[in-house]
């Protein structure tokens, strides 16, 4: 059903939404991009208490980056769809509105797979920080997961985006959050114990603390994180689920939910 | 005896706004048949886009029924949907980065229809809309025109019994509307039920069977084109042609209601205007004051001076 051919729903989306139309671009936002990105943090830490901690943020900003990349590309189609006039004939069409949205999902998770593999390649040439081999089936398990869950959030996020007219501020300020709450740069430990638990209920929180495991830059035990994250994923995508429906029936009761931008 | 197709009964919608409730439709009843091409026709903020996205069950009624093939268009929107389709005028609702074919695999898609049946529909229906040697094209490149017949291409995707066109032909040039009149027709002809909204009324007086009027979210006349015209034959309308010497004394006098001077080469113009009981000897003694009429007659009433007097009277 997501199997890409020419006249497939996943390939018409990217031809029709999707902001990387070029390879110019592709090298220039998923590869320059993030070698910056993680430039910038990895000297920025390095200059303040050194370079002993540079692993730790490293790998928290590839798993960030990744996360990022499939949100606002996710946000960027559902953007495009209202300044078309697009989603109104989605919605109107006899596929339910989550299954649009899910099969729109498939190509920022595309996206999102050549970014984390590519920011681990970039991690291991620039920064040294080597994937041990051995734990390869771990890093894909991780994967795996982490998609489910951000996708979940995504989902939740595409519908409550809905709402509002300026999609970027909302956007901004939810990966904002993420930046700081889900332990990219430090650990969420040192959260007081309040902002910890919020941090705990956000995806992607679980799943660095994983993958810093899998690197043996700390010592939690992996599947049991990789569970939580799965669980938070699973609630997520249930809550998203009666959000359509309620979002659904709130459309077509007020009329102007489904903001137009 | 035709089946109905819609049947709306006391149709009311409001709208919730700061400064309080907005009345868009109060109490509209009417029912459209198999087949007709019914026209919706009003000013803008009458109620007609409120009505259509009702009936194509985008929004809910604040009070009122409203039946759509048999179906609530509250509680049985998704079979509804299955039925029926719609096209909004203007260039929105378009992929412009996909080729016309393209946008109708997707929507084929999205509408479910078979793989193995896409290919020979989208053919069918790009052929139907005349844009089959545009169907590599990207839609960027279209005309105004042209992405109106796509629109009515992906309309029609479901094969609808009832199809929706809110002013299909708002901004095209007389060509592009021409073509599209002729492919409602088609349509028509072809079984379809239409609703029609539209400000041009020569394009209403030519396709729709019946027409309602519209304004301030309340139904003021519905009938068939010839019934709404001969309901004004009261009114005296003539046209002239005259040789003006003194156009600005002519613009100014009160004697005619609804003046129109069409200034042709000068000296000539073509008026029209509304006597209330005046006989032709008399307009012509008194525009003799203003030059020499070269000819007077009654005019017939066009939909247009229907529409104008019965929605001056509405209000």
């Amino acid at each position: 059903m997501f199997w890409i051919h020419k006249y497939g729903f996943t390939n018409l989306s990217y031809k029709a939404l999707y902001s990387f139309q070029s390879i110019r671009l592709f090298i220039l936002f998923r590869i320059v991009d993030p070698v910056m990105h993680y430039f910038f943090y990895a000297t920025l830490v390095s200059a303040m208490i050194g370079s002993d901690y540079l692993s730790f943020v490293v790998i928290g900003n590839i798993a960030s980056y990744t996360c990022h990349t499939i949100m606002i590309n996710f946000m960027t189609m559902f953007r495009f769809e209202r300044r078309y006039g697009t989603l109104e004939l989605n919605i109107a069409s006899p596929t339910p509105t989550l299954w649009i949205i899910i099969r729109k999902a498939v190509v920022p998770l595309l996206d999102g797979m050549f970014v984390f593999a590519i920011g681990l390649l970039i991690g291991w040439v620039i920064f040294g920080v080597a994937l041990p081999l051995n734990q390869i089936g771990n890093v894909f398990v991780l994967f795996v997961v982490t998609l489910f869950s951000i996708l979940s959030f995504s989902l939740l996020f595409a519908c409550l985006s809905l709402l509002f007219s300026n999609v970027n501020l909302f956007l901004n300020l939810a990966l904002a959050i993420f930046q700081v709450f889900c332990g990219v740069n430090f650990s969420v430990t040192l959260l007081p114990s309040g902002l910890e638990f919020f941090a705990r209920i956000l995806p992607l929180t679980h799943s660095i603390e994983a993958l810093r495991s899998i690197y043996g830059i700390e010592s939690f035990a992996i599947y049991p994180l990789l569970g939580k994250e799965l669980l938070i994923g699973f609630c997520y995508l249930i809550v998203s689920l009666l959000f359509v429906s309620v979002m659904e029936k709130a459309a077509r009761k007020r009329g102007a939910l489904l903001k137009s931008i | 005896m035709l089946d109905i197709v819609i049947e709306v009964k006391n149709l009311t919608r409001f709208y919730k706004l700061k400064e309080g409730n907005k009345i868009a439709l109060d109490n509209v009843s009417f029912d459209v048949k198999q087949g007709e091409v019914f026209g919706l026709l009003g000013p803008n903020g009458a109620g007609k886009t409120t009505t259509i996205k009702i009936l194509t069950t985008l929004l809910l009624p604040t009070a009122g029924e409203a039946k759509v093939l048999g179906l609530d268009v509250v509680t049985e929107s998704q079979k509804i949907r299955d039925n029926i389709n719609f096209v909004y005028g203007g260039e929105r609702g378009v992929y412009g980065r996909l080729t016309g074919k393209e946008y109708m695999y997707y929507f084929c898609t999205l509408y479910k229809v078979k793989h193995r049946e896409q290919q020979a529909l989208i053919e069918r229906l790009l052929d139907l809309v005349g844009l089959k040697d545009a169907e590599n094209q990207i839609i960027h490149t279209y005309s105004k025109g042209m992405i109106q017949r796509l629109h009515i291409a992906r309309s029609l995707i479901n094969e609808p019994k009832l199809l929706f066109l809110d002013e299909p032909t708002i901004g095209l040039d007389p060509v592009g509307a021409k073509l599209l009149r002729d492919l409602v027709r088609e349509l028509s002809n072809r079984g379809i039920t239409i609703i029609l909204t539209t400000h041009y009324m020569q394009e209403a007086d030519d396709l729709c069977d019946r027409i309602a009027f519209i304004r301030d979210g309340k139904i003021s006349t519905i009938g068939e084109p010839i019934q709404i015209k001969e309901s004004c034959n009261h009114l005296n309308l003539y046209e002239a042609f005259m040789s003006l010497d003194q156009t600005n004394a002519l613009q100014k006098d009160k004697m005619f209601k609804n003046l129109e001077v069409d200034e042709l080469k000068d000296p000539f113009v073509h008026l029209k205007f509304e006597t209330d009981s005046l006989a032709e000897t008399e307009i012509t003694s008194y525009l003799e004051q203003f030059g020499q009429v070269l000819k007077l007659r009654k005019r017939e009433i066009s939909l247009e001076d229907a529409y104008i007097y019965l929605m001056k009277d509405a209000g």
